[in-house]
């Protein structure tokens, strides 16, 4: 099992990477940033249409670069769920046909769990560390994923309402700073006061579940009044954004660093769109450090969608012996892992933290 | 019964917003598009939440800015058990042939119940499908926490 093809369709991205093992040799993404840029900066082009469009040269690119031929392949791992139905069969029908034609097994794989996978793709020499507490953030998740080994899950905790890079992409726009919005946000809070003004942390009663609705909509009701008073100057707009970038990053660490600290976890990863920021990071680091915990973070490339994740996810399933029939079929929902059977609730450190509306 | 005439609430709160979404709910019936219309924050995920809840789904009920599609179970009342609720939002979508893409078409025609957020977007293209009963509410936020909400059937006959 030398060679291993991944290919993910599952949203706006159309991927595919080749993996050697566990080591990334491509990982081509078809990037929507000229049509951004077209539509003026806002979203993107949604489905099955432009992944097939885009799928066949995104393979040959990925072929390419790793500068192996298709016959070489040694197994194909694709996204089958969560997702677009239609934007996955996409790349489901590719693997399918691929593996048919050259007799090769086939894997399903679960988007997020590439996600998990995505922390540990450029450390290919060292073992992965279980068990390990992921928090999955991104445009679509907010979730808090324990893995007890390879395949084992169990959903810890999970957004109720809205993602965290949903808020961040919403906040964006209300300030009306183009696309994408998390970069944005991050670039500008850079110049901005944290504590310029207090938005709510939905702390949720310490359990590892996270809201972001009601920030959403506190940060739209200052940008207004803000803008209403004729003030919405770069200042300001600055000071809004660092202030609304610190309480979701706020929420997002205490509450990983706590869910860990419960369960036991000695190593921690932060993966999915949002764990680009550079708030996140630096502050998810230094929470890590003080509470002693191992904290693995990709790189953004790998951060984002990618199907070198999904390759890795694959592989391991691959190696557990793991085959899929020609009859894999796309899913739109499904949770990874099972649910916790008792909700755990995580002991609030500070009675002091401020509670939601 | 549901009424011929449109109707409207004033919500107070999230939890009065998800009992308008109940209350709507109960008016359900196979193949019914509900069209929702309202700006950022106006508690359209909310409604449809109550909504959700009331048809007997136990999951979370979250936005689909990103995902654009949500689909649950209906497990009550006996007359919808078994059919799929799709919840859809096209705050993202930004030209019609993206709506195309999203095989809008394809999910309306499979009986169930469909919910659209920013159905606005719908206006570059107007439904592409003719649904057995077609419902448009419309939440205008009043100040932070009030809400009103109008309901309003477009079904041919009230039409």
């Amino acid at each position: 099992m030398r060679w291993i093809l991944g290919i993910e369709t599952s949203c706006d991205e159309t991927s595919v990477a080749v993996l050697e093992g566990r080591v990334v040799r491509s990982s081509v993404v078809a990037s929507q940033a000229g049509l951004h840029a077209r539509w003026g900066g806002v979203v993107p082009e949604a489905a099955a249409r432009q992944h097939v469009e885009r799928l066949q040269p995104v393979l040959q690119q990925a072929l390419d670069e790793a500068e192996i031929s298709l016959k070489a392949v040694d197994a194909i791992a694709v996204t089958n769920r969560p997702g677009l139905v239609g934007a996955l069969v996409v790349g489901l029908a590719c693997a399918k046909g691929l593996a048919f034609a050259l007799r090769k097994p086939l894997v399903g794989v679960h988007h997020l769990e590439g996600h998990l996978y995505s922390a540990f793709l450029t450390t290919p020499d060292e073992p992965i560390p279980f068990p390990h507490l992921a928090l999955i953030v991104s445009g679509g998740h907010t979730e808090l994923v324990l893995a007890h080994d390879h395949a084992r899950y169990t959903l810890v905790g999970e957004t109720l309402d809205d993602a965290a890079g949903e808020a961040f992409d919403k906040v964006a726009r209300l300030l009306e700073l183009g696309y994408p919005g998390g970069p944005a946000i991050d670039r500008l809070a850079k110049q901005g006061d944290p504590k310029a003004f207090r938005f709510p942390r939905a702390w949720l009663d310490g359990t590892p579940n996270f809201s972001f609705s009601g920030l959403k909509t506190a940060v739209l009701r200052e940008v207004e009044s803000q803008r209403a008073q004729g003030a919405l100057g770069a200042q300001t707009v600055a000071d809004l954004c660092a202030s609304f970038q610190q309480a979701v990053v706020e929420v997002l660490v205490r509450k990983t660093v706590q869910t860990a600290q419960t369960l036991g976890v000695k190593t921690v990863t932060v993966v999915g769109g949002v764990a680009a920021n550079s708030v996140v990071q630096s502050q998810m680091q230094s929470a890590c450090q003080q509470a002693e915990l191992a904290l693995y973070i990709p790189p953004p490339q790998y951060c984002t969608d990618n199907a070198a994740m999904i390759a890795l996810a694959g592989y391991f399933r691959l190696l557990g012996g793991e085959r899929a029939d020609y009859d894999l079929d796309a899913y739109a929902s499904e949770r990874l892992g099972q649910a916790l059977a008792q909700p755990i609730g995580v002991a609030r450190k500070r009675s002091s933290a401020p509670k939601t509306n | 019964m549901r009424p011929t005439e449109p109707c409207e609430w004033l919500s107070h709160s999230p939890e009065e917003t998800e009992a308008v979404g109940a209350q709507i709910a109960s008016w359900l019936a196979p193949d019914t598009l509900i069209l929702l219309v309202g700006t950022l924050g106006a508690g359209k995920t909310t409604l449809i939440r109550g909504l959700a809840h009331a048809l007997g789904i136990t999951e979370p009920v979250r936005s689909p800015t990103f995902t654009l599609v949500h689909e649950y179970r209906i497990q009550q009342p006996e007359a919808l058990r078994g059919l799929p609720l799709y919840h859809l939002d096209l705050y993202r979508m930004q030209s019609a042939s993206e709506l195309h893409t999203l095989g809008l078409d394809e999910l309306l025609e499979r009986g169930g119940i469909v919910v659209i957020e920013w159905a606005e977007r719908l206006q570059m293209t107007g439904v592409p499908y003719e649904p057995s009963h077609l419902w448009q509410v419309t939440l205008t936020p009043l100040s932070d926490e009030r809400r009103q909400i109008r309901f309003q059937s477009l079904d041919a006959n009230t039409r």
